[in-house]
């Protein structure tokens, strides 16, 4: 049988090797209460992803693959995906950033896992099918090397003890040194350092023991080890370990310090181009105390967040430059729109874009058009002319993109930048939508 | 001058569907006026140098038609034929005899050919079925029984347990686990090296599983519900991902 058949119909020969199981734990209440209190102390992390991994990358292991697009395994009642066992190693911690729920001068009930505990969870949990795998970080409960190196010792009795090849996310804590980073890399898929606040000065204002050097030192090592095992795959060397092959990717909070949207896209661009990160995640601020460091407790400012990510969408996928989107200084991105239709509002000798004709770069800039939309477009026009209907066909969201677009026989209607403006708002999404798809990037 | 169309029979599984559209293609048929499942009657006689109908090892059928679609598109095409087999839409076969002619006349851009009827619906039941496959990738449960095997069920609204098996297979290479769908009453076992299909599945699950099965089921509900920022609450966000038919397999829902 050739081997597009033999893809569809696999036959499995060989020895049959006796099931995998490993000695774990059977917990009891205690370590349930224990996983409570420190999935509580993690729950304000938004990354959940468990993409960017190739599936050949731990070809035989004894139990998990990554999956390259990422799978959601449940999603909680605010709306999020849940990926991953995302969890702190302890909520233990010596350090007091004004933010955050596990800072030691806050009074929550403290954990902190053994390193066969959080072992036997992971794989359990992975047979059962309730995780990708695991997302670990920890407050610092010692120095950060200390914390550092418990954190790595788990993920290497995941991988080197029991052959693991689920997805590791670790975070990096802020101020540990090098060695422990690199050999954090050499086990996880992913690391990430957050990032936290959008400027130094805030930085020193509410996380007075963090410093952005501590924060941004492990960051550009990363970037070059990467770039080193990059280098060397390409020079064509056989067996260059795996470093991190889903990146690294940071946290920023929004709504707990005056910055504008300006600072944070600003700061989200020079991270993408500069330090190579995968992903930004804005996480809307949600008060966790009175510390009187936070200047203002006002709700979480989710739709500014959700505005957030749409413009960090158009730096990594639709050709624009911060310069374009980003709102004036000080200023918070529009909240009536999405930040393209903002600003083709403000571009209307830009438009309309000829369906039929423009090149891609010009169709991504249409409101209403996504990638995959501009995709089908391209495609289709080997075999005809499109028309207005074909566009709904294609799933082109029609509300918006009628005012920018011609094809065939239409011609969009003319539009007053105010007038438009005022009825694409009234046309807007219902708040419960906003939140869709945000967490579930594949 | 090709031959006068006829109703097509095969076997009702996609290998079988494949080795028939192989003899049809070898002998330039016609379109088929309509398939039909069976072993006998009235149709184009799909099998006449096949021994044994739908059993892809031996049959020089379905390599003439794995042959015949390597360069319309390989192992793209079929696995999107596959997708289209799996929607149990009633036109199925219909709509993969006209993918597999658009390929062949027009490689691989064919079947992107967006602005055509068949090919937008046969895009969409593609979509339909990774898509219900994604999703049970993610929301399949398995619980541990007594001999060691990890068994879920579920109800998906397409049979995509042939696709679902194949990832568990890369993920679990050296577990014994069973999936059984509930809808279409059937399942398959993979025992750490072969896939079977299962004959029998678990009457009384209390009794069925293993001590520690409830600890861990314990442990995933008390994660699962720490995870809920109470501000951000949106019940409608979460039914919006979680479809009916999947809830009530979730040990966290319960
Ligand atoms: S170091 Fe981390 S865990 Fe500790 S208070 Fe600061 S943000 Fe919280």
């Amino acid at each position: 049988m050739n081997t597009v058949a033999s893809a569809i119909f696999p036959v499995t020969s060989g020895p049959v090797s006796p099931p995998c199981r490993i000695n774990t734990l059977i917990p009891d209440d205690r370590l349930e209460r224990k996983l409570g209190i420190l999935a509580q102390s993690a729950r304000y992390d938004v990354s959940c992803v468990s993409s960017g991994v190739s599936g050949a990358a731990l070809r035989h292991a004894a139990l998990g693959a990554p999956a390259r697009s990422g799978i959601c395994h449940s999603w909680t009642a605010d709306g999020r995906c849940v990926s991953l066992l995302k969890v702190l190693l302890s909520n233990a911690c010596v350090y007091d950033c004004a933010y955050c729920a596990n800072r030691c001068s806050a009074n929550v009930p403290r954990a902190t896992f053994k390193v066969e505990e959080l072992v036997s969870l992971t794989w359990e949990f992975y047979r059962r099918n309730y995780i990708e795998g695991l997302f670990l970080s920890s407050a610092i409960w010692s120095t950060p090397d200390r914390t550092m190196e418990a954190m790595v010792r788990v993920a290497e009795k995941l991988r080197y003890g029991h052959g693991f090849g689920g997805y590791i996310h670790l975070k990096v804590i802020p101020g540990a040194s090098l060695e422990w980073i690199v050999r954090a890399g050499r086990v996880a898929d992913r690391l990430s350092i957050n990032i936290e606040l959008p400027s130094e000065r805030s930085l020193g204002m509410l996380c007075p023991q963090k410093s952005r050097a501590a924060i941004l030192t492990p960051m550009l090592r990363i970037r070059d080890t990467l770039v080193e095992f990059a280098e060397d795959r390409g020079k064509g060397f056989r067996h260059v370990p795996r470093f991190a092959p889903a990146g690294q990717s940071t946290q920023l909070v929004v709504g707990a310090t005056p910055e504008g949207d300006d600072t944070i896209l600003r700061l989200s661009d020079a991270l993408y181009r500069k330090v190579g990160l995968r992903r930004v995640f804005y996480s809307a601020y949600v008060p966790v105390g009175d510390d009187r460091r936070i200047p203002v407790l006002a709700p979480p400012e989710k739709l500014r967040e959700h505005r957030l990510y749409q413009a960090d969408w158009l730096l990594r996928f639709y050709g624009f430059t911060v310069e374009e989107i980003a709102p004036n200084e000080g200023e918070k991105l529009d909240a009536r729109f999405d930040p393209k239709t903002a600003w083709a509002l403000k571009h209307p000798e830009y438009f309309p874009v000829d369906v039929n004709r423009d090149d891609r770069e010009r169709l991504l800039r249409v409101p209403g058009l996504g990638v995959r939309n501009v995709n089908r477009i391209l495609q289709a026009r080997h075999f005809g002319s499109i028309d207005a209907a074909a566009l709904r066909r294609m799933g082109v969201v029609w509300r918006r993109a009628r005012y920018f677009v011609q094809c065939g026989d239409y011609r969009p209607p003319r539009w007053h930048p105010e007038q438009l403006a005022s009825r694409l708002a009234d046309s807007g999404q219902h708040p419960e939508q906003l939140e869709l798809g945000l967490f579930n990037e594949s | 001058m090709n031959p006068d169309p006829k109703p097509a029979v095969y076997d009702g599984t996609f290998a079988g569907w494949c080795a028939a559209c192989g003899c049809l293609l070898a002998k330039a048929s016609a379109a088929p006026l309509y398939w039909r499942v069976g072993s006998d009657g009235d149709g184009e006689d799909l099998f006449e140098n096949t021994e044994v109908p739908g059993r892809p090892a031996d049959d020089s059928n379905l390599n003439l038609f794995f042959t015949l679609l390597e360069p319309a598109g390989g192992r793209k095409l079929v696995y999107d034929l596959l997708c289209v087999f799996l929607s149990e839409a009633p036109d199925r076969e219909t709509l993969m005899f006209q993918m597999v002619q658009v390929s062949v006349a027009l490689g691989q851009r064919g079947r992107r050919w967006h602005s055509r009827p068949d090919m937008r619906r046969a895009g969409m039941l593609i979509d339909r079925v990774r898509r219900e496959a994604h999703r049970s990738k993610g929301l399949l449960r398995f619980v541990e029984l007594r001999d060691g095997t990890l068994y879920a069920r579920y109800a998906p609204s397409h049979d995509v347990t042939p696709l679902v098996a194949g990832h568990f297979r890369r993920r679990m290479p050296r577990q014994r686990w069973a999936i059984h769908d509930e809808v279409r009453h059937y399942g398959v076992v993979w025992d750490g090296a072969a896939f079977h299909e299962a004959e029998g599945f678990p009457q009384d699950m209390a009794e069925s599983l293993t001590e520690s099965e409830s600890r861990y089921q314990a442990c995933w509900r008390a994660f699962f519900r720490e995870l809920e920022i109470p501000e951000r609450r949106n019940l409608r966000l979460q039914r919006h991902f979680l479809p009916e038919r999947f809830r009530k397999y979730l040990p966290e829902l319960d």
